[in-house]
């Protein structure tokens, strides 16, 4: 088990690493395993006369709800395709953009190994071969060695038979799904893509023979078949999460009706499918059901089950399995927390397995620092003169910190959150730009909606007005904002020529990846985008890589803090409105050149001078960082290897251990290590440590290596 | 003619036409609100489809199939703050003016709606709105009325004015009247009075048994107490019982603080189960003082009986 386990403290539905409790909870992983059995032996039995289950999973923020998918992912692997939806801000979740997101994640590998895309084509063969489903690798191994002739006969005849049960599903959808683990990688990612319902462009088509896209009008159609068809061998096992996020400010409820209607529809229409439903027990009971109609609510909440917070012995339980994933332990459970804590923690009550992990990660951090303190302290004294060695005391545990010395800040420090978030979406965009899939035009809507809020004078509203599906509003005028995704150029001319059509009406802007350059070739589609411009009320806007990932960032952040999926350095939950105070005071979101762009603000000049060395100054010095937003460093700073201050050496450690950190932070950590250092000498270890020292924005400091 | 006509109409239906078109008139109740019936095409289905959905919950009226009245009200009142009564006919779908009227009344009656006079008009207005009752008014009306003669009486006067400070004592006295929530009142106007944040039939549910939960008498056993009103503050739907409802009850036998305390003792034997509220900011000042303190700053607002654990 690594490290990044205690660093993360929110469930990685997609974790490798996974660490369960498999009796907590039980009762709500049963309930989806149950019904995942009952559609496989319906299946087996009565195909047509298959229906999907709705179950409604309700707990507190940090209970398990997220866990949950991670598990049943972990314990059913191949038996189920198991998709997780999180709602969009600014629009309705269509069934393109469902059929998109089950699409995405069969390309995700199962804890078993096994891409989900090729678990459920091996199943489904399986089953319609007569041998059963539960042999996905060996079916597919044998079709993989048969002659090309002879395996597109047997997928033939496979579809074929599939038809027979349900004549009604789209064959040629059918046909290109059962192909996918045949092809070699690069064709498999072009059908996965058209499968997708993204628009794909002329060398994908031409790749899986397909003339055109998906259309609109075959994404439900496309959604019923991929429903049939899984259900034979791994039922889909939809599950939307933090549906809290659906709720809006003014109750008006719109959002959450439409929810409720395509829940509602897709249990009527999709055969064979489980969906889930995760969300607060308080929202749920108090703001979400209470919105739906009877017919609705007896669709939706087929089955109801509260996670339950963990009992005295699973805490209990909880507290050693964390302790186990300790690399080098200094002593045996209950250090590094101590009898006394550990106490409390098993018998106070309203504790969530979340809390739990967060109180024993912080009684590790405080323990590894004490180390190295003292360690710094002896290489402090040896290095001056020789003493005899002190005897090794035994390892203690932590003291619990006295509630005095952890004076609460000003802002909540969020930074870490932040920091891991933005890693993964730049993860997310360079893996799309190699797959050459183009990042979600609703995700980043939701992203560029986001945005709006922390720019003065910038006001976006989720007005759709196809093919735009932002508008800023400025006094009486609107600017409709569309976010061109199209990877095929004759879908972007015809998204162009409505465009135009709109520029008639009202300004538009138009967003588009910048890692979508429209290349030379695609004369046509340059042409109309010239015609565009020059109409003069339309402009062109690249969104950078950078950008992308920092807007599909601040989006998730919000989404997570409304389900309390966001917590301090402390280890408490921060609401949203707290997130949103940090991000208005600590990433200085206007200057991002996507803000200056749509704001048409031209950007600062760059800085012409490097920040000169500073000397060990005095108390109150200010330390001037680089400005703005969070950015490299490291082209702009010199590389400085002067050696640290001989007398000081607290402040590297204990950034090691806070890994991110308020400097204001840092400074009263270290002085409860080092009474004698002072904002000067913490500012000056800094310095010293070169471009291995990072910041965001003027405040926030951390290590490089934990970038 | 007529015969093959029906002969064809017959051989058309079968099992899987019934659910489609179940399947076909949901949605367009959903999308449209009600359906003339006249309107169905398979008229050899019609009165089993009626049936299905009257089943599912859908009322059938002389002329339409509607979603039911009072859902639509809610709907109409979930985009509005409040809805003059003669445009409630443009808001619903499928009744006559005599239904529309009859529904309203019916929920009214139970509390999910409210009666308001804005002007002269009279409005109908969702249960989470506060609205002043009739003892509330009657104070009101005092307070202004007296202000009122004062106000002619200095009127009619030369070079007379009134005291600021007697005009905000009177004013101040009006604004405690609508923040009044803590102090008895007759049991006819709890539901007009208070001000929800729920939906009220959950909340008026909650109300009505708390309030017809029985007084324990003195020489019970704490707990005992605590589990009767945990039982009677439950939510049928959810099965978890809202902490301030619950404190609210045991507060006539005991103060709030020990009530809290009670509460902590019975999960710290695992007798109940405690959770952190994890609701957006929902809970007022005066529910917050009603919860105990949870870990990592949170407060404890909901509960439930641990399983295994008997009435």
């Amino acid at each position: 088990m690594s490290q990044a386990f205690f660093d993360s403290v929110h469930a990685d539905p997609w974790a490798q690493d996974f660490l369960d409790l498999t009796s907590l909870n039980a009762h709500a992983t049963a309930a989806i395993e149950e019904a995942i059995e009952h559609i496989r032996r319906t299946a087996r039995d009565e195909a047509r006369s298959l229906r999907s289950t709705s179950i409604v999973i309700l707990g507190p923020p940090g209970a398990g709800k997220t866990h949950l998918f991670a598990r049943l992912r972990r314990k059913l692997g191949p038996r189920g395709v198991f998709v997780l939806v999180r709602p969009l801000v600014h629009a309705e979740m269509t069934p393109r953009f469902v059929l998109g997101e089950i699409v995405r994640q069969l390309a995700f590998t199962s804890p078993r190994g096994m891409s989900q895309a090729h678990a459920l084509v091996g199943s489904v063969l399986g089953r319609v071969d007569g041998v059963g489903p539960g042999f996905p690798s060996t079916v597919l191994a044998e079709y993989k060695d048969l002659p090309p002739v002879e395996r597109a006969a047997r997928l033939e005849r496979a579809l074929e038979r599939l038809l027979a049960i349900w004549p009604e599903l789209d064959a040629s959808y059918l046909a290109r799904l059962l192909e996918v683990p045949f092809e070699n990688p690069q064709t498999a990612r072009s059908l996965l893509a058209w499968l997708s319902g993204v628009d794909c462009d002329h060398s994908q088509l031409q790749r899986i023979g397909a003339s055109a896209s998906l259309g609109d009008s075959r994404a439900l159609p496309a959604l019923r078949t991929l429903a049939a068809a899984c259900s034979l061998g791994a039922p889909i096992v939809l599950v939307f999460d933090q549906l809290e996020n659906l709720m809006d400010a003014s109750g008006a409820g719109l959002r959450l009706r439409a929810y409720a209607n395509l829940a509602a529809e897709y249990v009527d229409t999709l055969r064979g499918s489980v969906l889930v439903h995760l969300a607060l027990d308080s929202e749920w009971s108090r703001g979400i059901e209470p919105t739906f109609n009877l017919a609705q609510q007896s669709r939706i909440v087929m089955r109801r089950e509260v996670l339950a917070l963990p009992k005295s012995n699973e805490r209990q339980a909880l507290l050693r399995l964390y302790h186990q994933q300790v690399r080098r332990p200094k002593a045996a459970f209950p250090w590094p927390l101590g009898a006394a804590r550990v106490e409390r923690l098993c018998n106070d009550p309203g504790y969530t397995p979340r809390m739990l992990l967060i109180e024993f990660r912080d009684a590790l951090h405080a323990a590894t620092h004490e180390e190295l303190a003292a360690a710094a302290q002896q290489q402090a004294s040896e290095s001056a003169a020789a003493v005899a060695p002190a005897g090794e005391a035994p390892p203690e545990s932590t003291p619990e910190p006295e509630s005095a010395q952890r004076t609460a800040p000003d802002r909540r420090d969020v930074a870490s959150e932040w920091l891991g978030r933005l890693r993964s979406s730049r993860d997310a965009v360079r893996n799309a730009s190699a797959d050459r899939v183009p990042l979600h035009s609703a995700r980043l809507a939701d992203g560029v909606l986001a945005l709006g809020r922390f720019v003065p004078g910038l006001v976006i509203k989720a007005k759709a007005r196809p093919p735009a599906q932002l508008a800023i509003e400025s006094g009486e005028e609107i600017e409709r904002v569309a976010i061109l995704q199209e990877s095929n150029h004759r879908s972007l001319d015809a998204v162009l020529a409505r465009l135009a059509r709109l520029a008639e009406q009202s300004n538009v802007v138009v967003l588009r990846e910048s890692a979508r350059e429209l290349p030379a070739s695609w004369t046509e589609t340059v042409r109309r985008k010239a015609q565009l411009l020059a109409s003069q009320r339309a402009r062109w806007i690249d969104i950078d890589a950078e950008d992308c990932a920092r807007i599909l960032t601040l989006a998730s952040f919000l989404q997570a803090a409304r389900s309390g999926d966001v917590t301090d350095s402390r280890g408490q939950a921060v609401t949203e409105a707290e997130v949103i105070e940090w991000v208005e005071a600590t990433l200085d979101v206007a200057s991002w050149p996507l803000s200056l762009a749509l704001t048409r603000t031209a950007p600062p000049p760059p800085v012409q001078k490097e920040a000169e060395p500073r000397a060990a100054a005095e108390e109150d010095d200010e330390r001037s960082v680089p400005e703005s937003f969070i950015k490299e460093l490291a082209p702009d700073i010199k590389r400085r290897r002067r050696g640290l201050p001989a007398d000081r050496f607290s402040a590297l450690p204990t950034l090691q251990r806070l890994r991110v950190a308020s400097f204001e932070r840092l400074v009263r950590e270290v002085l409860r290590v080092d009474p004698e250092a002072t904002r000067a000498s913490v500012l000056a270890e800094l310095d010293a440590a070169g471009d291995h020292v990072r910041w965001i924005g003027r405040s926030i400091v951390f290590l490089r290596e934990h970038e | 003619m007529v015969e093959t006509r029906r002969r064809r109409a017959a051989l058309a239906v079968g099992a899987d036409d019934v659910e489609g078109e179940l399947a076909r008139l949901r949605q367009r109740l959903t999308r449209e609100g009600a359906l003339k019936l006249s309107t169905l095409k398979a008229v050899a289905l019609r009165d089993v489809i009626c049936e299905r959905l009257v089943a599912e919950g859908y009322e059938l009226g002389a002329t339409f199939l509607r979603q039911p009245l009072a859902a639509q009200l809610h709907d109409a009142l979930s985009r509005e703050e409040a809805i003059a009564v003669n445009e409630l006919p443009e808001r619903v779908r499928g009744a006559s003016r005599a239904e529309l009227a009859q529904a309203v009344d019916a929920q009214v009656a139970r509390g999910e709606l409210r009666r308001i006079l804005r002007g002269r008009a009279e409005f109908v207005v969702g249960a989470r709105h506060a609205v002043l009752g009739e003892r509330r008014l009657a104070a009101l009306r005092g307070t202004f009325s007296d202000l009122a003669k004062m106000l002619d009486a200095a009127s009619k006067k030369k070079n007379v004015g009134l005291l600021a400070s007697d005009i905000e004592q009177m004013l101040s006295a009006a604004q405690r009247v609508l923040e009044e929530d803590t102090a008895p009142r007759p049991v006819e106007e709890a539901a007009t009075d208070e001000a929800v944040t729920a939906p009220a039939p959950a909340v008026a549910a909650r109300d009505a048994i708390a309030r017809d939960a029985p007084v324990m008498p003195a020489n019970v056993d704490p707990l005992v107490t605590l589990m009767s009103a945990l039982d009677a503050a439950r939510d049928t739907r959810s099965g978890m019982s809202f902490v301030p409802a619950i404190v609210h009850q045991l507060s006539a036998a005991m103060p709030v603080s020990e009530a809290l305390d009670l509460l902590m003792r019975a999960a710290r034997r695992e007798l109940i189960e405690l959770r952190p509220e994890g609701g957006l900011g929902r809970l007022s000042e005066e529910e917050l003082a009603l919860c105990p303190p949870g870990p990592a700053g949170t407060r404890l607002s909901w509960a439930r009986r641990n399983a295994g654990v008997r009435a």
